[in-house]
């Protein structure tokens, strides 16, 4: 490579910092021109190079205006040149296109006329807790109010619904897979609570009016199943552990003979055992007394000392009759107390046996726990475009483009504030305002 | 030497009205006008190169790449129909200021009549 080459790809090198690439080519052409021009008059080379990157001026400045030119960049110059865009600027595309989008929501619910069917139902408390007196004394079991949102939660629930998509065979209607045909139905039913009464309603909104019928009414018949269900297994539950307890008790029984015959067999005390008892206090008594009277006629000293020794004598046996008497008292207030137990135990057994009966003839029973008031009819008239639903959709769906719509008028807002579009004051303007590009 | 301020107020149509005599490139260009000028009108001549982009942005002149009869790439600007207006209307103000300031000059006496 000459060293002109090199001087040129070197000068183009240093150029590339400022200049853009596609803008390089044409400067190199010139210089190359211009170098051509001048070897051709008589200069050397490297003379003829000097002169004319002198007269093509700094590759730093020529690459600002070229940029500012392609309006690529210009850190320095744009800002001053910039004005903020007026309101109007953002105003104007927002409005065109919340009109266009109200036109849009208008078209497409004139072209798809819905049907809506709703179904309304009370949902009732659950008895279950009433069904079992035996808990009655212990724990009371109260019967809590419905919790109503639970209940909108289990009505539009997926089991819920799924169980309305088999029962309806909804994804062969709409030709899509059951787990769309949940979506969709998901999407067009409204469950809510009517305020503080316990009533649930659900809408359905669908294109078919027989089949928005259906619907409506088949979610609160799966809503009801469900319900059926899970009440039939709270009271399984509750049965299970009534028949712990009943397990429980009868071993309580069991205990309580053992214990009531085992004290019988081992005390074998009668009637007659007590009579004697009696007997023997009352004879040992009389003895006592005797004696005593002996003692108090005695005369002699000696007589005195053997009927004191008499006395002593005769108490003692009566007080170990009288223990004996305590003893008889005691083993029989015992059994009496083990046999009272027993038929304590006995009767509270009957009764669970009753309440588990009657717990297990619940069970079997159909427990509805809600009320259909008002079932779904087939609609005749399609559903009222509302004006208040078309503008929310504006919004709830037309958000998106209307952000866009405020960035692009900004951005047209921007560009049209640049003054550029003026070009009698362009030139003048232009060359003044940057000193240091130097003419001639 | 001309003022740098009446040099940039003219690059407009004297761009303009060398590209009405044919299409060129930049180099020829400034060549074309120094010569035009007798030296008198000079610019750095990188310079050139913003404004031709700049007419050509305002759809004034168009231009295009071509490799010349010696091999040697150029991009050649040519006037399209906006800029012949342009340089028409450039004209017919340039002729104004011409005058205006030639009635003062070649006659300095003010016409009172």
């Amino acid at each position: 490579m000459s060293n002109i080459e090199a001087a040129i790809s070197k000068w183009c090198e240093e150029a590339a910092k400022h200049v853009p690439r596609s803008d390089l080519d044409e400067l190199e052409a010139h210089l190359r021109d211009g170098i051509e021009d001048r070897v051709k008059a008589g200069l050397s080379e490297e003379e003829a190079f000097a002169v004319v990157t002198h007269r093509l001026g700094d590759a730093e400045i020529i690459g600002k205006e070229l940029i500012r030119e392609s309006g690529k960049l210009s850190p320095s110059v744009r800002p001053r040149r910039r004005q903020m865009p007026s309101a109007l600027c953002v105003m104007i595309p927002i409005l065109a296109v919340m009109v266009l989008w109200f036109v849009l929501e208008y078209v497409s619910a004139f072209l798809s006329q819905s049907y809506t069917s709703q179904v309304t139902f009370e949902v009732q408390p659950m008895q279950v807790g009433a069904s079992f007196p035996m808990f009655e004394g212990r724990e009371v079991k109260q019967v809590k109010p419905v919790d109503l949102p639970t209940e909108v939660e289990v009505v539009r629930g997926k089991r819920t619904l799924y169980e309305v998509v088999d029962s309806l065979r909804l994804d062969k209607g709409w030709e899509i897979t059951r787990p769309l045909a949940y979506v969709r139905l998901a999407q067009r039913l409204t469950v809510e609570s009517l305020g503080d009464a316990q009533m649930v309603r659900v809408s359905y909104r669908g294109e078919d009016p027989q089949l928005s019928a259906n619907v409506a009414n088949g979610v609160a018949n799966a809503y009801q199943d469900r319900k059926r269900a899970i009440t039939s297994h709270r009271l399984t539950n509750e049965l299970v552990t009534l028949e712990m307890q009943l397990k429980v008790q009868t071993d309580r029984v069991e205990e309580a003979r053992l214990r009531m015959l085992d004290l019988g067999e081992r005390y074998r005390i009668t009637p007659k055992d007590v009579d004697l008892a009696n007997e023997a206090i009352r004879s040992s008594s009389e003895a006592v007394r005797e004696v005593e009277l002996a003692l108090a006629r005695a005369q002699t000293p000696d007589e005195r000392t053997k009927l004191r020794e008499e006395f002593a004598a005769m108490k003692d046996i009566r007080e170990s009759y009288k223990d004996r008497m305590m003893d008889i008292q005691r083993k029989i207030a015992e059994w009496e107390e083990a046999k009272k137990e027993y038929e304590l135990q006995t009767e509270m057994l009957a009764s669970m046996q009753e309440t588990f009966a009657k717990s297990q003839v619940l069970l079997t029973m159909p427990l509805v726990p809600i009320i259909i008031h008002e079932e779904a009819e087939v609609a005749t008239d399609p559903d009222l475009v509302s004006w208040t639903a078309l503008w929310s959709g504006v919004f709830t769906k037309g958000w998106p483009a209307l952000i866009l719509a405020a960035l692009g008028g900004l951005f047209w807002g921007w560009s049209n504030g640049r003054p550029d579009r003026e070009p009698v004051s362009l030139e003048r303007g232009e060359m003044s305002r940057e000193d240091e590009i130097s003419w001639a | 030497m001309i003022g740098k301020d009446l040099v940039a107020a003219s690059s407009r149509p004297l761009l303009l009205a060398i590209l009405a005599e044919g299409e060129s490139y930049g180099y020829a260009i400034i060549q074309r006008v120094r010569e035009l000028s007798g030296e008198e009108l000079q610019w750095t001549d990188g310079m050139l190169y913003p404004i031709l982009h700049r007419l050509e942005r305002q759809k004034l002149i168009a231009s295009e790449w071509r490799t010349s009869e010696n091999g040697r790439r150029r991009k050649y600007y040519r006037l399209l129909s906006g800029g012949k207006k342009a340089l028409s209307e450039d004209r017919r103000q340039w002729s104004v200021v011409h005058e205006t300031l030639n009635k003062l000059w070649e006659d300095p006496k003010p016409c009172l009549t």
